[in-house]
């Protein structure tokens, strides 16, 4: 399987709703990074929409708030093609599409899912109304930049 | 206790069964199902709605009267359209203000936007799973690829409709009370003329094949009520008709429909006042517009062996399709014959009074009505959406249903009874509101 630089990093969440929104200050992060290559999207409404957003992308990074229980801040790392993601602890952002979740199972079972997909969710725990995120979620953030900037480097190196 | 059995051949203990799900899959929001059955009868059957009640009336009382397409639209993500249709039109009623030509054209036009994908969500991605037997669409698509990339593509159609008028595909930003804050040039609306051409394409294909899907031999004597207008299948009305002989205005609504509250159910549930449940949405409008629908959806319809009325239920599957190709048909005749205004609204200026508006949303007729004062401030506001009008009638027909299929097993009488639900597409999230909030505190 050959990889490009075709990367694309998506960001989900609502930013209106405290940690929730720190899928989208990961990526905002990431965009004034300006790293050679990389499209990053802000947001994205409908899940059915994921695969025509990554259609001509090779490898994509997606990132969203989880709540599991676990410690706040806490990362999960799920490479999308080769295990179940459990999509109980992502937060839906509608009860009115399709989910993350559903949308990846959906792209993998027809075939349209990209040569990497690396899904990352961070534990949350302020998803009350307003702006901001609690300091470990915050610092959570920078941790999955770093761990994206570093699977970049490695991708771009091949 | 021993009863003889309906067959009279043989008698049989008189079994208590009841069938409960607790949380319905493939429909928007929370709800459950409660069935109890006594030997061959069915004793209840509850649509249990538990998603709690979101107050969007007493947001808008106190807000501007220009807010309420933005904060109605925040009602639903798959019928945002709809929300903001029916309220611009009460608004405008108020203010005595009518809009017409383009304007009202293109309104048409994002509303055939949110037919195309509801319509095609429900149809590729919720209910033809149950035809099929598959428990969702991913399991579905494993077997049918074709036919799952063909529904995703359809809706993804619509939502880019939607994004080309309104700015983006969930709660549109560009609807006004007065027309529009942007309206689009011909060139731009010709772009999506090419996939708007597919889109009618695979419509009519939709048909077809949904056509030769399994239905349940099951009818009921249904009265349907929907808007209508002297020459289009309706999508904005200011007639309400049923088959039964209603021929309101939309200001007379609540003089012959009400709203009672029942314990079950955080929705209320809506009523005719003379005769009861009644029927809304895509089998309604198409049992009381079919001569409105152009000649294709007609010849399509007719092929797929619908006559002009339709009270098979579970037949609202092929009517959806006949509608999302009349969408497709009529946005492209719009796109068409389009010519950009001079200007993207009309002035509103507020004044004091009360108006109406009614729109059909994907899942039947959405009724708005509001109060505002001289400054434009909300009053009163009161929005009746359509799952909460087909409550009864989903209930009536599990009551008419589940007695003919007792011989299933469990599990299979099960999901035949969620399936009855789902052939009306039920939106709970939007269904759920309530007129008062009353706190009592000592």
């Amino acid at each position: 399987m050959k990889i490009n630089n075709s990367i694309l990093v998506i960001g989900l969440g609502n930013k209106y709703r405290k940690d929730d929104g720190v899928g989208l200050y990961t990526v905002e992060k990431i965009k004034a990074m300006k790293l050679d290559d990389v499209k990053v999207i802000d947001g994205v409404s409908d899940g059915a929409a994921l695969m025509n957003i990554w259609s001509n992308d090779n490898a994509v990074f997606i990132i969203d708030a989880v709540i599991s229980s676990a410690k706040s801040g806490t990362v999960y790392r799920f490479d999308a093609l080769n295990e179940t993601i459990p999509g109980e602890i992502f937060t839906g952002y509608s009860t009115h599409s399709i989910s993350l979740v559903e949308s990846i199972e959906l792209a993998k079972s027809l075939g349209e899912i990209p040569d990497s997909l690396i899904v990352f969710g961070i534990e949350g725990i302020d998803f009350s109304a307003g702006i901001g995120l609690t300091p470990e979620v915050e610092s959570a953030a920078y941790e999955v930049i770093d761990l994206i900037e570093k699977e970049i480097n490695n991708i771009s190196k091949q | 206790m021993l009863t003889q059995s309906h067959s009279g051949k043989r008698a049989k203990p008189m079994k208590s069964r009841t069938i409960k799900v607790d949380y319905l899959a493939r429909v928007e929001g929370e709800g459950g199902l409660d069935i109890k059955i006594k030997g061959d009868k069915v004793t209840s059957a509850k649509l249990k709605i538990f998603e709690p009640p979101r107050f969007f009336e007493a947001f808008l009382r106190g807000r501007k009267f220009t807010e309420a397409p933005d904060i109605t639209a925040r009602i639903c993500g798959i019928c945002p359209v709809a929300y903001q249709m029916s309220s611009v039109h009460a608004m405008e009623s108020i203010c005595g203000v009518k809009v017409d030509g383009q304007l009202r054209e293109l309104r048409r036009l994002l509303y055939c936007g949110e037919w195309i994908e509801s319509h095609a969500l429900h149809i590729y991605m919720l209910h033809a799973p149950d035809f099929l037997g598959y428990q969702d669409a991913i399991l579905m698509s494993k077997d049918h690829p074709d036919v799952v990339k063909q529904g995703l593509k359809l809706k993804k159609i619509g939502n880019d409709l939607i994004i080309l008028l309104g700015g983006r595909e969930i709660h549109p930003v560009s609807v006004k009370v007065g027309g529009f804050y942007k309206v689009p040039t011909k060139k731009k609306l010709s772009a999506i003329l090419e996939s708007l051409k597919w889109a009618r394409d695979a419509s009519l294909e939709t048909v077809r094949w949904v056509s030769t899907l399994p239905f349940p031999d099951f009818e009921q004597d249904y009265e349907f009520v929907s808007t209508c207008h002297p020459d289009e299948y309706p999508l904005i009305g200011e007639q309400i008709i049923s088959s039964k002989g209603l021929d309101i205005n939309i200001s007379e609504f609540l003089n012959h429909f009400e709203e009672e509250h029942v314990k079950h159910s955080t929705s209320l549930h809506a009523v005719i006042k003379e005769r009861g449940s009644y029927f809304v949405g895509p089998m309604a409008r198409y049992s009381l517009n079919f001569d409105k629908l152009p000649a294709i959806a007609q010849e399509a319809a007719k092929k797929a062996g619908l006559s002009k009325t339709c009270n098979n239920p579970f037949k609202s599957i092929i009517v959806r399709s006949v509608e999302t190709l009349f969408a497709c048909e009529e946005a492209i005749k719009i796109i068409e014959n389009y010519e950009m205004p001079d200007k993207p609204f009309i002035e509103v200026a507020p004044r004091a009074g009360v108006g109406y508006g009614c729109s059909e949303a994907p899942r039947g007729l959405l009724y708005n009505h509001y109060k505002i004062d001289d400054y434009g401030v909300i009053r009163d506001a009161r929005i009746i959406p359509p799952t909460s009008q087909n409550q009864k009638t989903v209930e009536s027909d599990l009551m008419a249903f589940v007695p003919k299929h007792l011989d299933l097993s469990k599990e299979d009488l099960t999901w035949k009874c969620e399936q009855a639900v789902r052939n009306y597409d039920p939106c709970i999230s939007c269904s759920c509101h309530f007129l008062k909030l009353n706190i009592n505190r000592d």
